[in-house]
């Protein structure tokens, strides 16, 4: 319990660091062309043990969406967005559960559940996550032809950007 | 009631997660001024008829107040009157006066206002055939509405006083220095900044901010606000001080355009000696 928490609590200060520090400024670097927005802050979220309890779920993704909305100078555009995902992955979870079901004490992560799966669950997740926030974040379908192809765009990078990471970093937790 | 509270916490989950975006959207209309705008401006986008009429009926309800204002707008010009006839001045040489007078108001209402944007413009029910130009002034009884940009034939838009590209030259009323005013606290549409007054002018809070007649769009003299704060940033030569509308602008209605018969005029000689 308390060797995943303090890896969560570092995991969490590391992925904001990097969405920040890194990956903002990459956006900000095309002024001219503001499709690149990539996101994988959510692999915080994404990334929690099965077992964690959906109250601190919805917690921690509000928790986290604040935090990079304070870096983004958007209030609560990211927290309510990233919140939806914390709300959702539960249900997710169980609906593509494996035929084995899940380890106990387990993460969803590649290595423990395959790379098809992982890729089949960040899809799903980013796919609502970033869909969701160009929504809010346009705040009317007006926009809808403008929101779909930021999102399809920021989609492509971001899971360039998340399938990267985990081959790189590879947790088993 | 205590079903309800066994229905919460068996549903704990799902009003755990209703309760925190309902906190993230309060944020989010409160704090970005994009989505605010859109959900201000929903009602005008998806049924601006029925806000029309919505507006239509509201200004019946308006009447009593619109009515005092124009008893108090009698009762000053009454007063004028009075001091007029009570002075020296011949009768020939007020109507004489009054047909070469600079400046010609042109009466008008307001039909659209907005606050709430970064940029605001008013509509104006009056136009090309009331004599409205572009680059007027357009005033109300107790102080300034903002500068006519666009002119058709019936109708006219200004830029509003809570526009960011509005300037407005001004000056104090104790003190000869002038400045310009601009509207930067978008947050407050009651507080306009006074730039440019320069730091060796006695400053005194409470004085009154009126126009100072060099821009050729108002008449000198109208009063815009009193001095709210002052502060000398370090380094800097200039105050910056915070100015308080005395109008409110987020309800007015009857207003008048300000035509400068001479701007042309004026503007030629300044052009042509530059």
């Amino acid at each position: 319990m308390s060797k995943d928490f303090f890896n969560n609590l570092f995991r969490f200060f590391l992925i904001c660091l990097f969405q920040v520090l890194v990956l903002q400024r990459i956006g900000n670097a095309f002024p001219d062309f503001p499709y690149v927005n990539i996101f994988i802050y959510p692999l915080f979220i994404l990334l929690l043990p099965f077992q964690t309890n959906p109250m601190l779920l919805n917690g921690l993704g509000f928790l986290l969406g604040l935090t990079i909305d304070m870096f983004y100078d958007s209030p609560g555009i990211h927290a309510s967005v990233m919140l939806f995902i914390a709300y959702f992955r539960p249900s997710l979870v169980r609906r593509i559960e494996p035929k084995g079901g899940y380890t106990a004490n387990s993460s969803p992560t590649p290595k423990r559940m395959g790379w098809a799966w992982f890729f089949r669950y960040t899809g799903i997740l980013m796919g609502l996550h970033i869909f969701f926030y160009f929504s809010v974040e346009a705040f009317t379908y007006v926009y809808i032809v403008s929101i779909l192809i930021k999102s399809i765009i920021s989609f492509a990078l971001s899971m360039l950007f998340l399938m990267l990471i985990m081959a790189i970093t590879n947790p088993s937790n | 009631m205590r079903n309800l509270i066994e229905f919460i916490i068996r549903y704990r989950n799902f009003f755990s997660f209703f309760v925190l975006e309902l906190v993230c959207f309060t944020i989010i209309v409160n704090y970005n001024r994009e989505q605010r705008q859109i959900l201000l401006n929903s009602t005008s986008t998806y049924a601006g008829t029925i806000f029309d009429i919505y507006s239509n009926a509201l200004d019946y309800l308006d009447l009593r107040e619109e009515n005092k204002k124009l008893e108090r707008e009698n009762t000053q010009l009454r007063q004028y009157l009075q001091a007029v006839e009570g002075s020296d001045f011949e009768l020939d040489s007020l109507i004489l006066d009054s047909l070469n007078a600079q400046y010609e108001f042109i009466p008008a209402k307001i039909i659209k206002n907005s606050i709430v944007a970064l940029d605001n413009m008013i509509t104006l029910d009056v136009g090309k055939k009331q004599g409205v130009d572009k680059h007027m002034g357009v005033i109300s009884m107790d102080g300034l509405i903002g500068i006519t940009v666009g002119v058709s034939e019936n109708y006219s838009v200004a830029m509003s006083l809570l526009h960011r590209q509005t300037r407005v030259s001004s000056r104090l009323r104790s003190t000869p220095y002038f400045g310009s005013l601009v509207w930067k606290n978008e947050r407050d549409p009651t507080v306009l900044d006074l730039d440019d007054v320069p730091k060796h002018a006695n400053i005194e809070l409470g004085d009154t901010v009126e126009t100072s007649g060099y821009s050729f769009m108002f008449p000198p003299g109208i009063p815009i606000g009193t001095i709210a704060s002052d502060s000398l940033p370090e380094g800097n030569n200039f105050y910056t001080i915070k100015v308080k509308l005395m109008n409110d602008l987020s309800k007015m209605e009857h207003v008048y355009v300000v035509k400068n018969k001479d701007r042309q005029e004026l503007l030629n000689i300044e052009g042509n000696n530059e």
